[in-house]
């Protein structure tokens, strides 16, 4: 009977409060461990503009309650009986906002039945005082093998939960979409390619998709890896034999390799393209082109040519970079910026920070595909000292894929440390000096959404505006002709141009 | 007093009587699927995996058609076992016969019963097909209820109103949507007299807007999606001939309604009499229906699959020996199944073959049937990541099975993968059926010895390859070729090569590995491998093909003599001596090398 008058009492108690309940509690014990937050938000540094960061409580108990606490403002207290905290938005844009630059406190109070409250350590986190971007566009896609269903490319407004679906298949054959590309938030530029009977590349335009046929008869292999000079007059693309191949034991499950690669470069207005005539590019393996900030650099991932027997793990890419000529007649030998052969690994995904101070990239035992190499890591090297070395972002598990916010001070990345197969984005503040912080996953409206989470977050790229499109738009340009891209030997002597042929 | 006994009496007995056609129907079906046609169940059972959650229920509905979808998808799971998944069937087509019966009565005031008896046989018949799924009669059923639904309540807003919900109806059940509005044009064509123009031209307005609008700007998909789906169309001919039949019948309805048929007046019956004739008939087609349709290959088959996926290898081995079969995914079975019992090269030949090795492992095909099954030959010879692979792409391609995230929970318990192990046996949990094998396969999560002491995780993880090397997907035997490269001690592997060395009469590779049983622990050869090793002898002027320790049996000695003996008797006329051969040795490798 006591049982029932004390839990119809809790009921009452529970009923009568609110989501938010500001009520201190005064009587707990206090016990000496962390709260187990599931995700993770402690010891985190996040943005101001980021939506809610909510999460459960991997502690056992029948109530449960959360009280954030900052310098500035009324802070944010929340009940819960199944231990998920779910953050009112506008309190907690509010917070946020208020407190740029401070710390914050998570006190979390869980109570078991008619025993006391306890009190755990205190959860310690930052709000950054720089924001992010407020777009973050992502593939997502069965982190499996070779075939596909459905996959999309979406966008996920950073501050809220509000996601769009800007690209899927279905609308387009069950095409496989992929390599989306902005211009670092320097101007609206963005592509992507689709593959298949529909297939081509898509930029966007102010008038929706151009669909651009970029493969010429000159060209031994397709465009794949894209990245956008500065000035949004040019893409330069790599083009790859590639292989996909499956090991029969072992973690590994996949290893893609390219047999051949090079670089080209496209004029986006005149639809041109042409072939960055790098010196030594006949006995290397060129790929994963990027650019510096003012253009005038291009830096790419260099490799020596594999012959027809070659071991795959043996295969090591290493950083080079070269003065870029419009033309796309480089003649300058390609300098090299960071030798990962001699370490025993290999670079890929090269990526340079808005200022022109910082590049970061993928660094993996052999390969140009690290995704599925769990001992990938982010790097860091520093372009004015060229020191290079290991971000303390990184876990045991496969940390690759970044994009840099455009301010510089962001990072998100592919993680796969919490099940070692399904990629995440994880994201991380790089202070001036390049020291990252703890990463954070990506918040979302249910903080189980990641738990029963089957596909991967492929590609993540933050970006400055929002693609104003949707799969019909994109349908339309996927069934138009295409422009067909021209060949030349060069950009300035435009009567090189060998072949126009259009659709 | 008596009277009025009477008269109830009289009542409930013409009760009782107006339901027995309905009883019949329902009974006939419904033993029929639970005792005859389970095959039937097992299969749609297992082609697709229904998770009961709130995340799956709103990623499915909110697709036009979802609810058919999602329902169809609850309801099929009961198929699991076969006296529920009768009753849904039997129930479902049964209430689409009472429907139409009933809509036929408010339209015209007859107690018409040929048209929804009609259309129940023909519906009993698609369902006897193991390719037509639950979802389409169930498509249909919430039709026909909507539209008997929009007649009973027609006084409201003479018909405006089934125009206004058509959106929300189109929403929950798709492309099935075109069962009712035929059935409203027919409607207002038969039983409106003004302002029918406005009505149907609002209805092709509305739909037009639908399409437009949720083709550009909610669902974004493709024309035939958003005007069909989620209509499966029968493969077979018969089967889509045939639900093509019925969708037009009971699109019929209103004018079948206003139609009088002469020839049903012509009998003139009592009331009971033509009950029980009515039920007597229902009775002999529901009978004549059940034997025409019953497959007797389909339903060895799949007893084949159901004793493999419950892994019972001594009696698909015994199944198969009382029932000889020549489809080759049964071959596929029972060759794993000899393989598991270590019985491959003494039965192989009991069993028919084929000289391309298609009944020891299937070749890699983008094509689900084959993506299904294919990967049980890797998980057999230890090839734990390559059955993974299979399962993957077929979740990938189709969707979850029950077996499929089976193999998926093994293939990573194995591999010690136990954080994805962990998420898929989250899943499986949240089925109806699978909750207590995802509670068995749980206790593995985490304990390595608890897998090492189990029968079939245990072998498959003392045996998984271990000398990693990439797959040869379209060549199977090379992947056993390297295996056993890497793992000599491998017998599921190695019985495997021999196998295929035997199909291909590869004397050479039979006699160099012939030595290799001896160092897999073997006290004796398998029978095959004696019979190869006495004819490879013969072969070579008596000079054995093997020189180690174990010998040939004093039996399998014997037998070779008597088949030489036979065939001298016949002149040594391998035609001449054919029959004699098969009859007494048409299951030795000498056989097969002979003449196949």
């Amino acid at each position: 009977m006591k049982k029932s008058i004390s839990c119809i009492l809790q009921v009452f108690i529970l009923l009568s409060s609110t989501g938010c309940n500001d009520t201190a509690i005064d009587n707990f014990n206090s016990a000496e461990t962390s709260p187990h937050l599931s995700p993770d938000y402690s010891g985190v540094t996040i943005p101001y503009n980021i939506s809610p960061i909510n999460f459960r409580i991997d502690e056992k108990g029948s109530l449960y309650k959360v009280i954030m606490t900052a310098d500035e403002g009324p802070g944010i207290s929340i009940k819960s009986e199944d231990g998920r905290i779910v953050i009112p938005r506008g309190k907690w844009e509010d917070f946020t906002s208020k407190n740029k630059g401070r710390n914050f406190i998570i006190d979390v109070f869980v109570k078991s039945g008619n025993k006391k409250w306890i009190k755990y350590k205190p959860v310690q986190n930052t709000i950054a005082a720089e924001p992010i971007d407020p777009y973050l566009y992502y593939r997502l896609l069965y982190p499996g093998y070779e075939s596909w269903s459905e996959l999309s490319i979406n966008m996920r407004k950073i501050q809220g939960f509000k996601t769009k679906t800007i690209i899927k298949n279905s609308i387009a054959e069950e095409n496989c979409v992929n390599c989306h590309s902005f211009n670092n938030g320097r101007t609206g530029d963005f592509l992507f390619h689709m593959r298949g009977s529909v297939g081509g590349t898509f930029f966007y335009t102010d008038k929706g998709f151009r669909k651009t046929n970029l493969k010429t008869k000159e060209m031994k292999n397709g465009a794949v890896y894209p990245r956008w000079h500065p000035s949004g007059k040019y893409v330069v693309f790599s083009t790859n034999k590639i292989i996909q191949q499956f090991h029969s034991a072992g973690n590994k499950k996949v290893d893609v390799a390219d047999l051949e690669s090079s670089l080209v470069l496209y004029d986006v207005e005149k639809s041109i393209i042409t072939d960055i005539n790098l010196p030594g590019k006949v006995n290397s393996m060129d790929t994963y082109p990027e650019w510096s900030p003012d253009g005038r650099h291009l830096y790419f991932c260099r490799a020596p040519q594999i012959k027809e027997e070659y071991d795959y793990a043996a295969i090591r890419y290493n950083l080079y970079r070269v003065e870029f000529n419009p033309s796309g007649s480089m003649t300058e030998e390609p300098k090299l910026v960071f030798n990962a052969d001699t370490i025993g690994k290999s670079v890929s995904f090269p990526r340079i920070s808005p200022d022109g101070r910082f590049l970061v990239f993928t660094i993996a035992d052999y390969g140009c595909f690290p995704i599925w190499h769990k001992e990938a890591d982010l790097w860091l090297l520093d372009l004015t000292s060229m020191k290079a070395g290991r971000m303390d972002l990184n876990s045991d598990f496969t940390d690759s894929y970044h994009s840099l916010s455009s301010n510089g001070r962001w990072i998100v990345f592919s993680c796969k440390k919490d099940d070692d197969l399904v990629a995440k984005p994880y994201i991380s503040y790089i202070d001036s000096s390049g020291k990252s912080t703890k990463p954070f996953i990506l918040p979302q409206k249910d903080p189980d959404f990641y738990n029963g989470l089957l596909k991967s977050f492929n590609l993540p790229e933050f970006a400055t505006f929002e693609i104003k499109s949707n799969p019909h738009i994109i349908r339309k340009a996927v069934f138009s002709g295409a422009i067909q891209a021209e060949w030349a030997n060069s950009f300035l002597t435009g009567n090189d141009k060998q072949s126009k042929n259009s659709e | 007093m008596t009277s009025k006994v009477k008269t109830v009496n009289k009542i409930t007995s013409d009760r009782l009587l107006s339901w027995l056609p309905y009883i019949v129907l329902f009974s006939g079906m419904y033993i029929w699927f639970t005792y005859v046609a389970g095959y039937i169940l097992f299969f749609q059972e297992k082609s697709a995996l229904f998770i009961l959650s709130f995340d799956y229920l709103s990623e499915t509905i909110t697709k036009p058609g979802g609810f058919v979808v999602w329902l169809s998808g609850l309801l099929t799971s009961f198929y699991y076992y076969p006296a529920s998944g009768a009753i849904v069937i039997s129930l479902t087509i049964t209430i689409i016969s009472f429907i139409l019966s009933h809509t036929l009565f408010t339209l015209s005031g007859k107690n018409e019963k040929i048209l929804p008896f009609v259309t129940a046989l023909l519906l009993f018949l698609l369902h006897t097909d193991y390719s037509y799924f639950l979802m389409n009669s169930l498509g249909i059923l919430l039709q026909i209820l909507f539209f008997y639904f929009v007649i009973r309540t027609i006084h409201l807003m003479k018909g405006w109103l089934a125009i206004i919900f058509l959106p929300v109806l189109y929403f929950l059940t798709g492309g099935f949507v075109w069962v009712f509005i035929f059935l409203l044009i027919l409607y207002f064509l038969l039983f409106f007299k003004e302002r029918i123009v406005p009505r149907i031209s609002s209805i092709f307005v509305l739909m037009s807007l639908i399409f437009g609008v949720s083709g550009s700007f909610i669902f974004f998909e493709n024309a035939s999606k958003l005007l069909f789906s989620p209509v499966i169309f029968p493969v077979e001919k018969l089967s889509a001939l045939l639900f093509t039949t019925t969708s037009i019948l009971i699109i019929l309805l209103p004018l079948i309604a206003v139609v009088r048929f002469p020839v049903l007046n012509f009998f003139r019956l009592t009331y009971s009499s033509e009950k029980i004739l009515r039920s007597a008939l229902l009775l002999c087609a529901v009978l004549l229906i059940s034997i025409y349709s019953f497959d007797r290959k389909d339903h060895n088959y799949f007893h084949v699959e159901k004793l493999f996926y419950e892994r019972k290898f001594g009696d698909i081995i015994r199944y198969n020996t009382e029932h000889p079969s020549t489809n080759s995914l049964t071959l596929f079975y029972n060759n794993i199944a000899l393989s598991e019992t270590d019985q491959l090269n003494d039965k192989l030949f009991s069993f028919i073959q084929t000289s391309d090795g298609k009944t020891l492992f299937l070749k890699w095909e983008m094509v689900t049937e084959i993506l299904k099954r294919g990967g049980y030959f890797y998980y057999t010879t230890g090839m734990i990541n390559e059955a993974h692979r299979w399962a993957y792409e077929n979740i990938v391609m189709s969707g979850m099975t029950p077996e499929g995230i089976k193999m998926l929970i093994k293939t990573e318990v194995i591999n010690c993968h136990y954080r994805m192990a962990e998420k898929y046996i989250r899943i499986l949990k949240k089925t109806l059926f699978y909750k207590n094998e995802a509670r068995r396969l749980e206790k593995f999560l985490y304990n390595d010895e608890a897998v090492e002491s189990d029968a079939e995780l245990g072998s498959g993880r003392k045996t998984r390859v271990k000398s990693d090397f990439f797959t040869i997907t379209d060549d199977p035997i090379v992947n056993v070729e390297r295996v056993i490269q890497g793992d000599s001690l491998n017998r599921s592997a190695f019985g495997y090569f021999m196998a295929f060395s035997l199909l291909k009469k590869d004397y050479k590779s039979l006699s160099r590995n012939a030595v290799q049983y001896e160092r897999l622990g073997y006290k004796a050869f398998p029978v095959h491998i004696e019979e190869a090793l006495l004819a490879i002898e013969t072969m070579n002027n008596s000079e054995s093909a093997y020189k180690g320790c174990l010998k040939i049996s004093k039996a399998t000695q014997d037998r070779w003599i008597g088949f030489l003996t036979i065939f001298q008797q016949y002149g040594n006329n391998p035609r001449a001596a054919e029959p004699a051969l098969r009859k007494s040795y048409g299951n030795t490798f000498w056989y097969w090398a002979f003449y196949k």
